[in-house]
């Protein structure tokens, strides 16, 4: 006992910069994320801080109100979860909802006005505290003494133990249709010496421990009475701040406070909904029309719109969706990385940025998106390859392929309706400017549905497009990199190489900060060099709510718990 | 009439049977790896796959899976859906009354509006108003639907910071807020198909006029309105009822965008969400079920000759 406890002080500093350092990276995600926050009174049209999505605003402190409990809040989501079962679904649009009616071990502190939208800041939920590391490889989490399931059958209420935290994980990990295999892949074993007491030890010293277990992907604790239910799919029963009281088939999710919640005083509304609107126009017009509360992802044409209907309402911009090429490495032409460095170079993003986002939107993208840490593109010794330069550009082809030869090849892509009309039309402009460049691209589209589950599987022959979203732990970004088995999630660029898994594996065991920072920054030349996927600029997207909602404010990430600590100043 | 009837329900159940056959097939045919839909991720391995594709019985032979699968629709049991594990047949028969109201609505719209234009045109043949009247018609032929739908959606929340009430209330529970929401998706459905009934209204008026019976009737000294609306009207009807018959399949496929822009959960916002996330079960529900209404409604069109026009007769 007395060596863990100096092997704790020992190591306190280190631990300590640790999370300081990951929290100043998730600050600066926010930073990065952020425009401004308007409102009715400040309102000159603009919002806040001008366009573009660079370092510029701070959290947004507002003088200290009494909370009123009560009221009800109406917001949007674009499409209907496909299964509200935490285990087999990895779906953003389930992740909104099981924010509220599930809890995790941590959760997300953005979603009040002092916190920036894009900050990945933890703060415990049925954790007690952050966890206790002993060592390098063993976590421990104590639960709240007082939380509950929800008081519906079949748990009735019953305590939340550290069995049910147990069962979870293992369920996540072993569950033959469970989707988080690989995401927990890191959890060597799950120990409960007691009702309140979590022993967590992992296969190697992970330094993202707390980051994955606070998110959106197979960290929710639904009871095992619940989750070996067939209802699973169709309605939650947890432990969360909302009781899920309703799913109407196409229309809406009905939540009512969970007047049992752990976490005092909330939540504060009463009752909370969730209407299932896919259509863009069909949101904006609900929220002109004072019929919805909060609503959220609007490319600058409808904000604008939305800002003129609405000039009392409040608004925030955050960072939006990235996409970025990926192309088959492992493969002539695309294995040499000249060919990736001139698409690169025949990018005119500034054009593609005009044509689709106003010109907002972060203009140069690294595979680390927003981070303070992650140096701007500019910074970088590899910028030349974001810069504009059909010339150069093709003068790098050449040297690969040869003087006066075009390459031949196709472009595969999901159709618009998950992934918005701006990813298509980014798609057909990239197009157009690399045939300037000699690349000849046969466009395919395809559903979603068919997309992501063959091109998006690596089913495909030379180059792809996708979005990709802030992710929230740092090892995110690089797992997209390996070839290792139970480690990668996806690897589309077919990269192997064996000087980035080193970095790679590196960088995931660094629990000092600044250690893991300089092996980041090696990653993130070497990537640039390489240019593994071809990144374009992002765009905006914009939150809107009631001007007399408080302590409110939008995150970049997925769940909805945040919105039991908001409250309406009626 | 009886032998003909007979004969009719059989043709149209051969071709629900060929229906049945061509969409099992087809949907297997679709690309992409069905567990992959179901699980939602990349992060899947193959006995993960193998477990789900024996859940859903993919791993039988085409033709047991198919026999199976009639076996239960004739029975009540039309499986359940890949991933929410809902009842196809609840999923389906919950949202017709919205779907079936829908239709009712645009059709009244489309019906509402054409009679009077087609047969206006047809009595007031090459004057000033036929021809606004034409103009107007062949107008709103060629507004597509979902583009007067999302303009119906736009204008009216940015001038006036309305839009219909959302979500959805049936019509029973409150009558009033009901149609508040289904109004503007039946003008959108029901114009396409206003236009195109007027235009055949006004030829076959036109053509009901040149007949002898109507000469008759004008020389015993009826009144026009009497030779209108009594003799000519209901002997026009009869193109206007085939071709409606024939556009109340346009119109169900109207229903998939629409209810879709104005978040209505009704069989097409099913169809349109079953289709996207390849939910093979549900869309062959209801891709049969939307065949089977289409047989049934041109059955009943054809039916329906004989009240428009007594000289018909089957046999």
């Amino acid at each position: 006992m007395e060596k863990r406890e100096n092997y704790w002080l020992r190591r306190k500093v280190s631990r300590r910069t640790a999370l300081r350092g990951t929290a100043l990276a998730g600050a600066g995600a926010a930073t990065m994320a952020l425009v401004g926050c308007g409102g009715g009174d400040d309102d000159d049209g603009k919002g806040g801080s001008g366009p573009g999505l660079l370092p510029t605003a701070a959290p947004t402190p507002t003088p200290a109100k009494q909370p009123k409990p009560g009221g009800s809040l109406t917001f949007q989501i674009s499409s209907q979860p496909p299964s509200l079962d935490p285990y087999t679904q990895t779906s953003f649009v389930a992740a909104y909802n099981h924010g509220l009616s599930y809890s995790k071990l941590f959760r997300f502190k953005a979603g009040t006005p002092d916190v920036a939208p894009a900050d990945n800041s933890m703060e415990p939920d049925l954790a007690q505290a952050m966890p206790e590391q002993p060592d390098t490889l063993t976590f421990i989490v104590k639960l709240k003494p007082n939380a509950k399931f929800h008081n519906v059958a079949p748990v009735n209420g019953r305590a939340v133990t550290s069995k049910d935290i147990a069962y979870a994980f293992d369920r996540y990990k072993n569950f033959e249709k469970s989707v988080h295999k690989t995401g927990l892949a890191f959890i060597d074993k799950v120990e409960t010496p007691d009702d309140q007491t979590v022993r967590i030890t992992t296969k190697q010293p992970y330094a993202d421990f707390v980051f994955y277990l606070g998110g959106n992907l197979g960290a929710w604790i639904c009871p095992q009475e619940w989750a070996e239910s067939q209802d699973v799919a169709t309605k939650m029963i947890g432990s969360g701040p909302f009781l899920h009281t309703e799913f109407k088939t196409g229309v809406s999710l009905s939540y009512k406070k969970n007047p049992d919640y752990f976490d005092k005083p909330y939540p504060y509304f009463d009752e909370v909904t969730a209407l299932i609107v896919p259509d863009q126009a069909k949101r904006v017009a609900d929220f002109s029309s004072k019929q919805v509360n909060l609503t959220w992802l609007f490319l600058p044409t409808e904000r604008d719109q939305l800002k003129a209907a609405r000039p009392d309402a409040k608004f925030e911009e955050t960072q939006g969706i990235g996409g970025y090429i990926y192309l088959r490495t492992d493969k002539p032409p695309f294995n040499d990385k000249r060919v990736r460095q001139a698409i690169s170079m025949a990018l005119n993003r500034k054009a593609i940025r005009d044509a689709i986002s106003k010109g907002e939107g972060v203009p140069e993208q690294l595979y680390h998106v927003g981070y303070p840490w992650a140096r701007q593109v500019k910074d970088l010794p590899q910028a030349k390859y974001w810069e504009y330069n059909l010339a150069e550009a093709k003068k790098l082809l050449a040297a690969a392929i040869g003087e006066g030869k075009t390459i031949e090849t196709t472009w595969e892509h999901a159709d618009a309706q998950i992934y918005t009309q701006a990813y298509v039309d980014t798609a057909t402009l990239a197009q157009a400017q690399l045939k300037q460049l000699g690349i000849n691209i046969t466009d395919v589209t395809k559903p979603y549905a068919q997309y992501i589950s063959t091109t998006y599987q690596g089913q495909y022959e030379g180059m792809g497009h996708s979005p990709r979203a802030v992710a929230y732990w740092l090892d995110f970004v690089t797992e997209r990199f390996t070839m290792k088995p139970q480690r990668g999630r996806i690897n589309l660029s077919y990269v192997n190489d064996p000087k980035l898994e080193e970095l790679m594996d590196k960088q995931r065991g660094q629990f000092v900060w600044e250690e893991r920072l300089q092996t980041v920054r090696q990653i993130e030349e070497h990537v640039a060099e390489e240019q593994y996927e071809i990144y374009f600029s992002t765009d905006t997207r914009t939150y809107f709510w009631d001007a007399n909602i408080e302590n409110y404010r939008p995150t970049a990430w997925f769940p909805y718990t945040h919105l039991m600590k908001a409250w309406r100043d009626a | 009439m009886g032998q003909y009837l007979a004969k009719r329900v059989l043709l149209a159940l051969v071709v629900l049977f060929v229906i049945s056959i061509v969409v099992f097939t087809a949907v297997r045919m679709i690309p992409g790896d069905v567990c992959k839909i179901v699980l939602n991720t990349p992060d899947v391995d193959e006995g993960q796959c193998r477990a789900i594709r024996e859940d859903l019985g993919l791993d039988e032979p085409l033709v047991k899976q198919y026999l199976g699968y009639m076996g239960g629709v004739l029975t009540g049991d039309w499986g359940t859906t890949i991933i929410s594990k809902r009842d196809v047949w609840a999923e389906i028969r919950t949202r017709i009354p919205l779907t079936l109201e829908l239709t009712v609505l645009s059709t009244v719209f489309a019906l509402v509006v054409a009679v009077p234009i087609g047969v206006i045109s047809a009595v007031r043949q090459d004057s000033a108003l036929d021809y606004v009247l034409r103009v107007l018609s062949i107008g709103w032929l060629s507004i597509p639907g979902f583009w007067l739908g999302t303009m119906l959606v736009v204008f009216p929340a940015k001038w006036w910071g309305y839009a219909p009430p959302v979500g959805y209330v049936d019509i029973w529970e409150d009558p009033l807020k009901n149609l508040e929401q289904l109004y503007l998706p039946a003008i959108s459905l029901g114009l396409a198909l206003s236009a195109s009934l007027a235009r055949v209204t006004r030829s076959s008026m036109l053509e009901v006029f040149r007949q002898d019976y109507i000469r008759t009737a004008r020389a015993k000294g009826l009144r026009e309105r009497m030779v209108v609306f009594r003799h000519a009207l209901k002997n026009a009807m009869i193109p206007v009822v085939t071709l409606f018959g024939l556009q109340f399949g346009v119109l169900l496929g109207g229903t998939v965008v629409l209810e879709n822009i104005f978040s209505l959960p009704g069989l097409g916002l099913l169809t349109f969400t079953s289709v996207t996330i390849k939910d093979y079960p549900q869309v062959q529900g209801l891709v049969l079920f939307f065949a089977a209404v289409l047989v049934t409604i041109n059955l009943l069109v054809d039916l329906s000759y004989a009240w428009f026009d007594p000289r018909i007769r089957y046999t």
